[in-house]
């Protein structure tokens, strides 16, 4: 029993022995197993990391990133343009463009209807417009707007919660003067690309580059840091161009064609020094701001484009020419007392008679007689010769574009009226600017100079880039001759001269007046009540602050030069010798030289 | 098992639980700092679209700057508003302006004789 007793604890002590490694065996088994499916779990996570980040990297990186990752195209400012005097002429404003989604659109009817008086668009051709792309993702429903309308549209989305149109920013053109210089600047179109003007012609250099920049959009499409947003603007030019003088030139010929009601009317203002064109205006006109729909004729530059036939205020080079050839004396007689002269079988006549007057008369009373008989004195080879050194024929070479370059036959293909026809500036066809070109050249003692509007381009970060300095072209005629001209071209303003009405107290001025007739398309001849009218001239006459040409094309209830343009020239002189401080001509007591006397 | 193997033991159980405890803190710390970062970013965004939204009304405020000081708007202003005339010619002096010197300065700076 004593053993039985003794071996029932060595029994329990075995069985307690067996059961505490049977429980080891267990857990171990268990710490196995748990073991086992961790180091699994972490191969087949490690696995898929490898797998997704190795093995696909590049597949699944380009996922995310067409997720997330959005690239824009950020469309560079363009150049700014400024007048000589660093008056902004061009900048750039932003503003909002709206696009839709019409895939997503429900009921584009009522959405059409909603935004087409804000958008200014038609109701009708909205909802079809949406229609005809429902299964597109983007369409734009108005490029640009004006911030009122963007802020209306801005209010409708968020009224009505639609989230089927958004806005995109982009730059616009804007032109704070307006109408000012228009035919200069010309005007950029909605994709910012130069179209007219300065901003066709240096569109290369003021249109800067595209950039684009990457930037993160999270779940809810909200944009995260991204590079830079500032885009690399265009060069800037700085012009030629006076605002103040444009706008005066601008004024005063919207005053004359309200006047005449006239059809067009030019004006061009130039240093005649250098060749710079401080002001060119046409009209018609038009506000760059809104090109849209706006006829070709009130786009056009006529300054340029435009060829007419001078009449007498080509008188002026035909007397350097003659001057320079010495056919003629400054005081020599003619006789045109018959007030007619007939050549090659045309009779040319004089508007007055002037009886036995000197050769500065011819000038001084525009007598087409005395021009004809200087004309046949220098020939026809010689006369061409001078008409092509004064530029006729040839384009000027200003930086705008759509330049014309005029109509000037070669002797040889001359009638038998031709020369005499050209002596008092029939048979030709000039632009404006080249008559005016040819009268600076007088102006400055004969050197005929290249005009031009563009006078530096600059960087962004202010450094010139480009500068364009004043360009003789050719001597034309001398200085003497030049100076000689000029004495005469003084006397037309004086009294007894054409050109009365463009005498400016203060200063003397040199210039001519001109009223060619039109040619009829209907009948192919002049007609008899169309016709140019037409000033040129510089002031002051010895040492000219400008030159400055006035065209008035077709003026109603008066026809002559001295009548219609001179006192267009006289106005805008007048204002633009007291802005550019031009002193008045006055002996050493301050008594004005030039008086009313002279008037 | 002797002393100096439990001491090895515990020591390390506890280095096993102390990178346990760094690797989990390095963790919180990574992913703090990542979400610091993703709320940088949202800031950035922010400041961008105030920054777009500055330059636009700078540009609009040039713009508007550049449209009254031109020569119609002048005009327009001192004849029609202020009811002024142009002066006749002899009437005129001119005030030359320093260079440097701002519009406003130019009525207060009194010319120095040399």
């Amino acid at each position: 029993m004593r053993r039985r007793g003794a071996e029932k604890p060595e029994i329990k002590k075995l069985w307690d022995e067996d059961l505490s490694n049977i429980h080891l065996k267990k857990s171990k088994r268990k710490a196995v197993i748990l073991a086992t499916v961790i180091c699994f779990g972490f191969a087949v996570i490690s696995f898929r990391l490898v797998n997704l980040m190795v093995l696909n990297h590049k597949t699944l990186s380009q996922k995310a990133s067409r997720q997330y990752d959005r690239v824009k195209t950020i469309k560079p400012y363009r150049g700014v343009v400024w007048d000589r005097n660093m008056k902004e002429m061009a900048v750039n404003i932003e503003a909002d463009s709206l696009y839709a989604v019409p895939s997503k659109i429900n009921d584009s009817r009522l959405l059409s209807s909603k935004l087409a008086p804000i958008i200014k668009a038609s109701a009708v051709d909205l909802d079809r417009k949406i229609l005809a792309k429902k299964k597109k993702g983007f369409i734009w429903l108005a490029r640009k707007m004006d911030e009122t309308a963007s802020a209306r549209v801005a209010t409708l989305k968020d009224e009505m919660g639609i989230d089927t149109i958004d806005f995109f920013t982009e730059t616009r053109r804007h032109y704070p003067n307006g109408e000012t210089a228009s035919h200069i600047l010309g005007y950029a179109n909605i994709d910012n690309r130069g179209l007219e003007g300065i901003e066709l012609k240096f569109d290369e250099y003021m249109k800067g580059e595209d950039i684009e920049v990457t930037f993160k959009r999270d779940a809810l499409g909200n944009k995260m840091a991204e590079g830079t947003e500032d885009p690399l603007p265009g060069n800037n030019l700085l012009l030629t161009i006076d605002e103040n003088l444009q706008y005066v030139v601008e004024r005063e010929l919207s005053a004359a064609m309200e006047e005449w009601k006239a059809k067009a009317a030019v004006a061009i203002m130039m240093d005649p020094m250098t060749g710079e064109i401080l002001a060119l205006a046409n009209r018609p006109s038009y506000d760059p701001n809104f090109p849209a729909g706006v006829s070709g004729d009130k786009r056009r530059n006529r300054a340029i484009t435009d060829m007419y036939e001078p009449g007498s205020t080509f008188k002026s080079f035909l007397a350097a020419a003659a001057l320079e050839e010495k056919v003629v004396r400054i005081n020599e007689m003619f006789d045109v007392s018959k007030g007619s002269i007939v050549v090659g079988g045309k009779t040319i006549h004089d508007v007055h008679r002037h009886g036995v007057i000197t050769f500065e008369e011819i000038i001084q009373k525009s007598s087409n007689v005395g021009a004809v008989k200087t004309g046949l004195r220098l020939g026809a080879t010689r006369y061409y010769d001078y008409m092509k050194k004064f530029g006729f024929g040839d384009k000027t070479g200003i930086d705008l574009p759509g330049e014309m370059g005029g109509i000037l036959r070669r002797p040889q293909s001359w009638s038998g009226t031709s020369l005499a026809s050209l002596s008092f500036g029939q048979e030709i066809g000039v632009t404006p600017l080249q008559l005016l070109t040819g009268y600076a050249a007088i102006a400055n003692g004969g050197v005929l100079m290249k005009p031009y509007v563009v006078s530096e381009i600059i960087s962004p970060a202010g450094e010139v880039i480009k500068k364009f300095s004043p360009q003789a072209v050719r001597r034309v005629v001398s200085t003497d001759s030049a100076a000689k001209t000029r004495n005469m071209l003084k006397k037309v303003v004086e009294e007894g001269g054409t050109a009365r009405k463009a005498y400016i107290k203060g200063n003397l001025v040199a210039g001519k007046t001109g009223t060619a007739q039109m040619v009829d398309p209907a009948t192919g001849r002049y007609s008899s009540n169309k016709f140019v009218s037409s000033f040129v001239g510089f002031v002051p006459a010895d040492n000219p602050a400008f030159a400055l040409i006035v065209v008035v094309y077709e003026p109603v209830g008066g026809s002559y030069g001295g009548t219609v343009a001179a006192p267009v020239f006289r106005k805008i002189s007048e204002h633009a010798l007291t802005y550019l401080d031009v002193p008045m001509e006055t002996d050493e007591n301050h008594v004005l030289l030039v008086s009313d006397a002279r008037k | 098992m002797t002393s100096k193997r439990l001491k090895r033991k515990k020591r390390w159980t506890l280095l096993k639980f102390g990178l346990g405890l760094y690797l989990a803190a390095g963790m919180f710390a990574l992913i703090g700092l990542r979400t610091a970062v993703v709320n940088l970013e949202y800031q950035i965004g922010d400041l961008n679209k105030q920054k777009v939204a500055l330059i636009r009304q700078s540009k609009s405020l040039s713009a508007q700057r550049a449209g009254f000081y031109s020569s119609k708007t002048i005009e327009d202003v001192a004849v029609q508003k202020l009811g002024m005339t142009l002066p006749e010619r002899q009437n005129v002096f001119l005030v030359k302006r320093e260079a440097g010197a701002s519009p406003y300065k130019v009525s207060m700076t009194v010319p120095v004789r040399r």
